[in-house]
């Protein structure tokens, strides 16, 4: 539980981040792409194909076809226009919230990404 | 007349994105937690006696890493890793940090946790440094 004094900074930089032209088409970009049925369809319907991909390969039963369509669904998914918008302004964006982290950091002593995130999944 | 692209980090808006991350961090700094963190790891910087077991401990971790990558002899150096660690997390000094330092890391993650329902995105994830998992 954050205390009030942290919880008023947090608004206010979320605030500052949000007046951000930059962040602000990333942060609509990411939500048209959460919100897009046809690339959740996409999405949803990958890890069940590589499921499928892995269970035939085992088996030795792989062919052809089953690696095309593999390979299409991943190329439908990285060119959907809500991925690629997304893509795009998360990029520009990044250059702009590394430069807030970095100001943090140095004021922390440490890196306050490195440490806040939450842990890793391998 | 050509239109040149602003650089992201250059302008108003980008400056005061970052002066109130520089206000965030200050509040961060003035807090109790973060007092406690600093006075704890100057304290465990300048004992001796902690800093010594903390070097066995490297040192001790780092021989059963060498041993186990050679693949042998990990039984006795295991055991040797083993007793220093718990003379390491024994020791008062090294106890105060470790726990100023899970305290502080609690505050930290908080924080974050707040920022990404706020903005939408995880910050912390986001902008943290690239690293090699596992």
């Amino acid at each position: 539980m954050l205390d009030t004094r942290l919880r008023e900074a947090a608004d206010e930089f979320v605030r500052a981040l949000g007046a951000n032209p930059v962040v602000a088409v990333f942060q609509e970009a990411k939500a048209s792409m959460e919100g897009d049925d046809t690339l959740s369809a996409l999405r949803d319907q990958q890890p069940r194909m590589v499921e499928q991909y892995r269970r035939k390969q085992f088996e030795d039963a792989l062919t052809q076809e089953d690696i095309s369509k593999l390979r299409a669904l991943g190329e439908q998914i990285t060119h959907h226009p809500a991925n690629l918008r997304f893509v795009e302004s998360r990029d520009k964006a990044l250059t702009m919230l590394g430069s807030c982290n970095q100001a943090m950091s140095e004021l922390l002593g440490f890196d306050f990404a490195a440490n806040a995130a939450p842990a890793a999944s391998c | 007349m050509l239109k040149t692209e602003q650089n992201p980090t250059d302008s108003a808006a980008a400056r005061a994105a970052r002066e109130a991350a520089q206000t965030l961090a200050r509040k961060v700094a003035d807090s109790a937690i973060y007092k406690e963190f600093e006075a704890a790891a100057m304290a465990f910087r300048e004992d001796e006696e902690a800093q010594k077991r903390f070097r066995a401990y490297q040192n001790a971790q780092r021989e059963t890493q060498m041993m186990q990558s050679w693949g042998g002899g990990g039984g006795i150096s295991v055991y040797r890793f083993r007793r220093v660690e718990k003379e390491l997390i024994a020791h008062p000094t090294y106890k105060r940090y470790m726990t100023a330092q899970e305290d502080l890391l609690i505050v930290l993650k908080d924080l974050n946790v707040y920022l990404t329902e706020k903005l939408g995105f995880d910050f912390a994830d986001l902008t943290k440094p690239a690293g090699g998992c596992c």
